[in-house]
């Protein structure tokens, strides 16, 4: 019956995802608003790996309830209104939703899909985080921009840390803090990235010395 | 809440949002079509030009946190949904002319359409600046500017932004007899007053060096401290290592 249990997960995801991007599930888990936000939690880097992404090349995915929820609770707490006069980029259908499950914790990063509203580049700090509770809870949210460990203004010590320099100027640091005693090349010193950097150009620019 | 008054509601909080009557500002630039502007208008009347980057932001940072809401850490603890609400992020290319100045060009604080709803600041920053006296080919540019108004560190969509612009642009400049690296850059006051958004830094961060750093403003002293290190994986994916 592998088949008839691939329709049914199938259908699942797609009932899902109908819910989501259709609000209906607003009435099932109504919009909150965070109380007592938890500000010990650490959110997880979201970019570090390549997501699943659900429903591409129809694979069959399934998803818990509580993971369905969780995402219910940030999308509808982020943009409550599923009002078809909102603004495209505004719509719960115009963004991506990446999520990480860590025990009892699920995270949640909304961010916006640009291209869904034919922009070609996002809008800087578009984005919020969530940590919800396995049982529906929101524990903290973070907007992009907003300092995730409490702001202790800094000043510059004798750490050896702090490099008096003009406003702006990016070098230094690699031959301060990664000195290659015997001249050779450290591998990981932005001249030679050990991984392939963003762009193609970057790639081309870092190759060279500059 | 029935449909209609979802519908007022929305239309209300749009109308609060996208029409509130901002005062004018000669520094600020928000196109009336909305979304989707290409250029920014350069550079900005008053200001400069300047002879290097450094004194360009010196400049810059100051007045962008002058501006209303650039900076709401006064009212953070004290109200931190009032704060949400109102912050402001403003944002402006710093570009370099084929005259050897560097320029700022107009500032614009146009959001993400329909922010008002969740009352997240973001900033609609244009690709490209339009300095009618020189070619568009002929413009370099060098830092993306915009203000945190919570003092927080650079965000994901910030790093990927950036990463964007390298790509539509240049990653690595060369600006007279100069080389610099094309970076994101978010000022920061820690101020608890008010009236008096200091200007006490900013963060930054360069595709070319991958480099996450931190910048303190002591009384005019500038420090640097590098606070992580991006590295990317593949095009889409990038882990960020502090120190």
């Amino acid at each position: 019956m592998p088949s008839r249990r691939m329709k049914t997960q199938k259908l699942s995801l797609v009932l899902a995802v109908s819910l989501l991007g259709c609000g209906y599930l607003q009435n099932l888990f109504p919009h909150q608003a965070p109380l007592d936000e938890d500000k010990s939690i650490v959110f997880p880097q979201f970019f570090e790996y390549d997501p699943v992404k659900l429903g591409a090349q129809g694979e069959p995915y399934e998803l818990d309830g509580e993971m369905l929820r969780a995402l219910a609770v940030a999308s509808n707490d982020f943009l409550p209104s599923d009002d078809s006069d909102l603004p495209c980029p505004s719509r719960k259908e115009a963004q991506f939703y990446r999520v990480i499950r860590q025990g009892d914790i699920i995270f949640v990063y909304i961010y916006e899909n640009h291209a869904y509203c034919g922009r070609k580049y996002p809008a800087l700090d578009s984005g919020v985080k969530y940590a919800i509770s396995t049982d529906g809870r929101i524990l903290r949210r973070l907007f992009d921009g907003q300092p995730e460990r409490p702001i202790e203004p800094q000043t510059p010590d004798d750490s050896g840390r702090w490099i008096r320099a003009e406003p702006g100027d990016t070098s230094g640091f690699d031959a301060i803090w990664e000195p290659q005693p015997d001249g050779g090349t450290d591998s990981s010193s932005p001249q030679s990235p050990t991984a392939p950097p963003p762009a193609e150009n970057v790639r081309e620019s870092l190759s060279s010395p500059h | 809440m029935n449909s209609t008054k979802q519908h007022l509601l929305v239309s209300l909080l749009f109308g609060l949002g996208c029409s509130s009557p901002k005062l004018a500002d000669p520094h600020v630039w928000r196109p009336t079509s909305g979304q989707g502007a290409e250029s920014i208008p350069g550079p900005l009347k008053n200001f400069g030009p300047f002879d290097s980057f450094s004194d360009a932001l010196k400049a810059a940072c100051p007045l962008i946190l002058s501006k209303p809401n650039a900076s709401v850490v006064h009212l953070q603890e004290r109200d931190p949904e009032l704060a949400l609400r109102v912050s402001t992020e403003y944002c402006a290319w710093l570009y370099y002319t084929p005259e050897h100045k560097y320029e700022l060009s107009m500032l614009t604080d146009v959001p993400l359409p329909g922010s008002a709803l969740h009352g997240a600041a973001s900033c609609l920053l244009p690709p490209n600046v339009d300095d009618p006296r020189y070619p568009p080919s002929s413009i370099k540019y060098i830092f993306l500017l915009h203000n945190h108004p919570f003092a927080g560190e650079l965000s994901e969509v910030d790093i990927n932004f950036t990463v964007a612009m390298a790509n539509a642009h240049e990653l690595v400049v060369e600006a007279g007899s100069r080389t610099i690296s094309l970076s994101v850059v978010a000022f920061f006051s820690n101020s608890k007053d008010s009236q008096n958004p200091t200007c006490d830094g900013f963060y930054q961060y360069a595709p070319a060096t991958r480099e996450l750093l931190q910048w303190i403003n002591t009384k005019g002293d500038w420090q640097k401290n590098k606070v992580g290190t991006v590295h990317w994986v593949s095009q889409t994916r990038f882990k960020i290592i502090r120190e």
